[in-house]
């Protein structure tokens, strides 16, 4: 329990670096009494195991996922979205639900913001009981979950486990 | 009632017409497209972190507090008076409130469960960002005022994507936020009033001819602190950030109760 | 003839203007008042704009009124003066700011209060509602 505090208390002073861009004795001072208050009020909620945010595996995996997917996949869904916009491919806009099996939170709300930063795809609701996204799709040629996992998610799945779950 | 609002509009336009005549043409805000700076700015410019100036330095690199804090320490003393009683009447509306339970309804309240796992993050970041400005306001844009507005974000958030439950049970309550308010005002208070007790004239920040008191210019490390300002700004802060929390939660409370009817 | 300053001055002058205009509209011809709170708060913050472009200073090298150097002597504070803006429209500015933030909670306190008692927001039903219960005293 205590050490969710001195994680989130950790990155906090991390933070206030990023943000200042120098370094000071001053800042060196300040930045634990910044970063306690907004551990102190949110510690407890930001992270559920702390271990895992230390994990620099992770972090490589996140970075290696922001590159892939903003050079690889967001300029392929651009391609394809603009082609139906110019007419020469073809498309089916439905809401179509898509089951996942994610079992921590950021990984449910980082494979949604991807699904919804990518065009042709938003995530238009959620239903974390079941495991079901309910997915505005452009192409919605299937309603079967399954098989619209198999096309929508799959693309983030592996990234996505590899940094936030296992 | 088409006819008044014509006139209305008409009356409208000829205002603002004379008003944009007089601050272009007539320039009675200075020049159009100024590029001399005004006298009064620039004295402020010039005396605000000057070593040369040893009587009307205020040891602080950015103007803004240095106006706010020092030159025109009195004004924003009254400023932040004006701030309170607005949050004092807001609360004094609707003080029965304060001291009611939410009800519990069977209804869903909060929003979705991506945006309360991505308002986590962001709760924690304004939080960090909003108490930075406070603590380096001397040195960086920002300062209390504003600190504590951003910090007004995190209880909006709370209770918005959240339920009021949950910011209680982190620890969120009016209680505290009311304490917040009122300890760090006291705290404020004794700021300005600590160089009239050792001898010196009220809202002093450094020496002036006749009170050789002084708040602490710079820090170990010669990183300014503007005196008085760093702590002027630090517990403005907590105490427009308790404010406005008070004012959110009643917000949140009023809002669950009438969900309820 | 007018240089690029002057022109841009201008142009930006009539857009804060015709914001002012919708705002003050807004303000007196709407009935509803949640409308006119949001127009008193979009008068304030163009209000705002007017502030920072009086103290804004037309010439390139232009900077904020932030001093990055700690340890000035003469030369490096009259250099930060030929270059610096005003500080003084930017320090109404940031009261104002938490001000109208604290007022419009007043108001937006007031207008709940209002609306639990007459069952509207909007003026002209409450008035004709006073009416109707003046009425019903004599």
């Amino acid at each position: 329990m205590r050490a969710r505090y001195i994680a989130v208390w950790l990155a906090g002073i991390f933070i206030y670096f990023l943000i200042v861009a120098r370094i000071t004795l001053f800042d060196l001072v300040v930045a634990p009494i910044i970063s306690m208050v907004a551990a102190l009020i949110m510690g407890g909620e930001v992270v559920k195991k702390p271990y895992k945010a230390f994990s620099p595996k992770r972090w490589l995996y996140g970075l290696a996922y922001m590159l892939y997917y903003l050079l690889i996949v967001e300029p392929t869904c651009h391609l394809r979205v603009a082609s139906m916009v110019l007419g020469l491919r073809d498309y089916r806009p439905d809401i179509v639900e898509v089951s996942f099996d994610y079992r921590t939170d950021y990984a449910i709300a980082a494979t949604a913001n991807s699904i919804t930063n990518t065009p042709g795809t938003i995530v238009v609701d959620i239903d974390p009981r079941n495991k079901k996204y309910y997915v505005h799709w452009l192409e919605a040629y299937t309603r079967d979950p399954r098989v619209a996992r198999e096309k929508i998610i799959s693309v983030f799945d592996k990234w996505i486990k590899r940094i936030f779950e296992d | 009632m088409r006819v008044t609002g014509l006139i209305a509009a008409i009356s409208i336009l000829i205002v603002l017409f004379a008003l944009a005549y007089g601050l272009v043409v007539l320039g009675i805000s200075g020049p159009p497209a100024p590029v001399k700076l005004r006298l009064l700015g620039e004295k402020y410019l010039y005396y605000m972190i000057n070593p040369a100036t040893k009587y009307f330095t205020a040891e602080s690199p950015e103007g803004v507090s240095a106006i706010l804090w020092d030159y025109r320490g009195l004004d924003t003393l009254y400023e932040t008076m004006v701030l309170f009683g607005a949050i004092i009447g807001a609360i004094l509306v609707y003080r029965e409130y304060l001291y009611s339970e939410p009800r519990k309804t069977g209804k869903i309240y909060g929003l979705s469960h991506i945006v309360r796992t991505v308002s986590k993050i962001i709760i924690w970041l304004t939080i960090i960002i909003a108490v930075a400005f406070g603590f380096t306001g001397q040195i960086t844009p920002g300062g209390g005022f504003i600190g504590g507005a951003a910090f007004a974000v995190a209880p909006v958030l709370l209770v918005l994507v959240y339920t009021l439950g949950y910011a209680r049970r982190l620890g969120l309550t009016h209680r505290r936020a009311l304490l917040l308010r009122a300890s760090f005002l006291l705290l404020l208070l004794l700021v300005i009033v600590t160089p009239l007790i050792a001898g010196g004239y009220i809202f002093q920040n450094q020496a002036k001819p006749g009170s050789a008191f002084s708040f602490p210019g710079r820090f170990i490390d010669s990183t300014p602190l503007g005196g008085s300002i760093f702590f002027l700004n630090l517990f403005e802060l907590f105490a427009v950030a308790g404010a406005f929390t008070v004012a959110f939660i009643l917000l949140g409370v009023i809002a669950s109760l009438k969900e309820g009817e | 003839m007018m240089g690029i300053g002057e022109v841009f001055w201008l142009y930006i002058w009539l857009i804060i203007m015709a914001n002012m205009g919708l705002a003050i509209y807004g303000l007196i011809m709407r009935p509803n008042i949640l409308k006119k709170i949001a127009c008193l708060t979009v008068l304030a913050d163009t209000s705002f704009i007017v502030l920072a472009f009086i103290g804004y200073r037309f010439k390139y090298p232009v900077s904020p009124y932030i001093m990055t150097n700690w340890a000035p002597n003469n030369a490096t504070i009259t250099h930060f003066i030929s270059e610096s803006v005003d500080p003084l429209p930017p320090t109404l500015t940031i009261t104002a700011v938490v001000i109208n933030l604290s007022i419009t909670i007043l108001l937006v306190f007031l207008a709940i209060r209002l609306y639990e008692v007459y069952g509207t927001l909007d003026v002209k039903k409450i008035a004709m509602i006073k009416k109707e219960l003046r009425g019903g005293e004599k």
